[in-house]
């Protein structure tokens, strides 16, 4: 596999690579074909927005990128690594260190507050309670909820809940953010704010975000947009 | 003859006469320091059996009987109580199963979606499995003192009052029994029943905590 591509005058270093990717659901009665062929290379730092009507196989392309789900053909490279060489458990693992997940419907723990919320992933790697205070600090003040550090889930709005939910994301440094269909909760004043988060965090900190979408103004504000119909590749467009 | 008694016992009504001792002597023969029958109570009663052959040893030609011997009844009666008991007891704990692993299974089922992030984000199999045990551990160290309180308390009223039972007395006397029932507490029984709960609710979280960890994420992860 190629691990770095030479793009305007610089080597970037791919994060993602899928190749050839095709995904047969099995289990209905009528076997569908969720991904046919689709092949995608993601570097580090960028912006991209999968994009497609529903149906088309945006959730199914997320998940297999993000080791929640196998291929039925094809491989996957996440930092270097091909996922199908990893038996479950070290798919969790891996999981852990290299892919933040954000989903569209928070998902928080309910019965923790937003900075155990945040912490959580890092006690599962034995981060030592310092550097927990810190990281979690610094995140929840990102996402711009400093003062909201104490508070319940029920306690946020749901734009909240989502910035929260990216600052746990974020928490392991991981190599990239998955997240599919982030704002289809959140009415266009949060979506905005959502968004203008993530578009600074992937300035500032160089962090790569992959999010579907089939909402216009949250296309706009991506920086590679990849359209993909009946799973395949449309089209895929950087600006 | 001086009256007639009444006891709760029917059976003993029937049977026995209470006399004078010098009136039995003078009608019986039997000299005054002497005695036809000694009965002996043992601090054991478990080892009744052993204490009864040694005494035989000694005291042959007399004749040594024990209570089983003497009162068949009262042996059968024991070891019926001792059977309803343990059938009793397997009955409270199949139920106390199948509550436990209904409670959990509930707790598991109802946070598929939480249990699916958890999954997603790292937290492994062997993990998700001792969260679901030890959160059975502590609901069952909760509920452990708060029921033996309870059993404890309503033990001691009903010894203190005893359960009325006078409506049947008339079918309680026939076997010879009171018809008031004054329920005991032994710390034995108490310890060992408590122990087996815990392992009971231990061994229960089993199968809920196996189920958490076959769900897969992403089917986890789609439950609204
Ligand atoms: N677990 C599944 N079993 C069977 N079919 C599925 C399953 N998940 C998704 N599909 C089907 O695969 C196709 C793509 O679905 P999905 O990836 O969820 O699309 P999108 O996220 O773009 O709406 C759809 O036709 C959907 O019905
Ligand atoms: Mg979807």
């Amino acid at each position: 596999m190629k691990l770095f591509v030479k793009y305007k005058h610089d080597y970037k270093k791919i994060v993602v690579d899928v190749q050839d990717v095709h995904k047969t659901y099995q289990e209905t009665k009528v076997p569908v074909k969720a991904l046919q062929g689709v092949s995608i290379q993601i570097e580090q730092g960028e912006f991209t927005a999968i994009v497609g009507p529903s149906g088309s196989g945006k959730t199914t392309l997320l998940n297999i990128i993000g080791g929640l789900d196998r291929p039925t053909e094809g491989r996957i490279y996440v930092d270097g690594t091909e996922l199908s060489t990893l038996n479950d458990n070290q798919l969790i693992d891996f999981r852990k260190t290299h892919i933040g997940f954000v989903f569209q419907s928070y998902n928080l723990i309910p019965v923790l507050t937003a900075k155990e919320n945040v912490e959580f992933v890092m006690l599962l790697q034995n981060v030592s309670k310092d550097k927990r205070d810190a990281r979690t600090q610094e995140l929840m003040e990102a996402v711009g909820l400093g003062d909201r550090l104490h508070n319940r889930p029920a306690e946020l709005s749901g734009g909240q809940q989502q910035r929260v939910a990216v600052a746990r994301a974020l928490a392991p440094k991981p190599a990239f953010v998955l997240a599919d269909e982030p704002t289809a909760n959140l009415d266009s004043a949060s979506t905005a704010n959502l968004l203008d988060i993530m578009a600074r965090l992937n300035r500032e900190e160089n962090m790569t975000f992959v999010f579907s979408t089939h909402d216009q103004r949250v296309i706009d504000r991506a920086r590679r947009v990849i359209t993909i119909e009946d799973g395949k590749v449309l089209s895929d467009l950087r600006r | 003859m001086g009256g007639i008694y009444k006891t709760v016992n029917r059976l003993s009504d029937e049977l026995y006469v209470y006399a004078q001792i010098d009136d039995l002597r003078r009608l019986t023969d039997v000299p005054f320091d002497g005695a036809h029958e000694i009965a002996m109570l043992v601090d054991k009663f478990d080892q009744t059996d052993t204490i009864a052959a040694a005494l035989q040893r000694e005291l042959s030609p007399w004749k040594v009987e024990t209570y089983k011997q003497i009162s068949p009844d009262l042996e059968l009666f024991n070891s019926q109580i001792r059977i309803n008991m343990i059938i009793m007891t397997v009955i409270f704990m199949l139920a106390l199963i199948f509550g436990i692993i209904n409670t959990m299974l509930m707790a598991v089922l109802e946070r598929m979606k939480e249990l699916g992030m958890l999954m997603a984000v790292g937290m492994n199999k062997f993990k998700v499995f001792i969260m679901v045990v030890l959160e059975t551990i502590f609901i069952a160290l909760i509920g452990a003192p708060i029921g033996m309180l309870l059993g404890y308390l309503t033990t001691i009223y009903l010894n203190r009052v005893g359960i009325d039972l006078s409506r049947w007395s008339k079918a309680l006397e026939e076997f010879g029994m009171s018809d008031t029932v004054r329920p005991n507490l032994n710390a034995e029984t108490f310890i060992t029943i408590v122990v087996a709960v815990v392992i009971t609710a231990i061994l229960a979280s089993i199968y809920p905590a196996l189920k958490a960890i076959r769900l897969k994420p992403v089917e986890a992860l789609r439950k609204i």
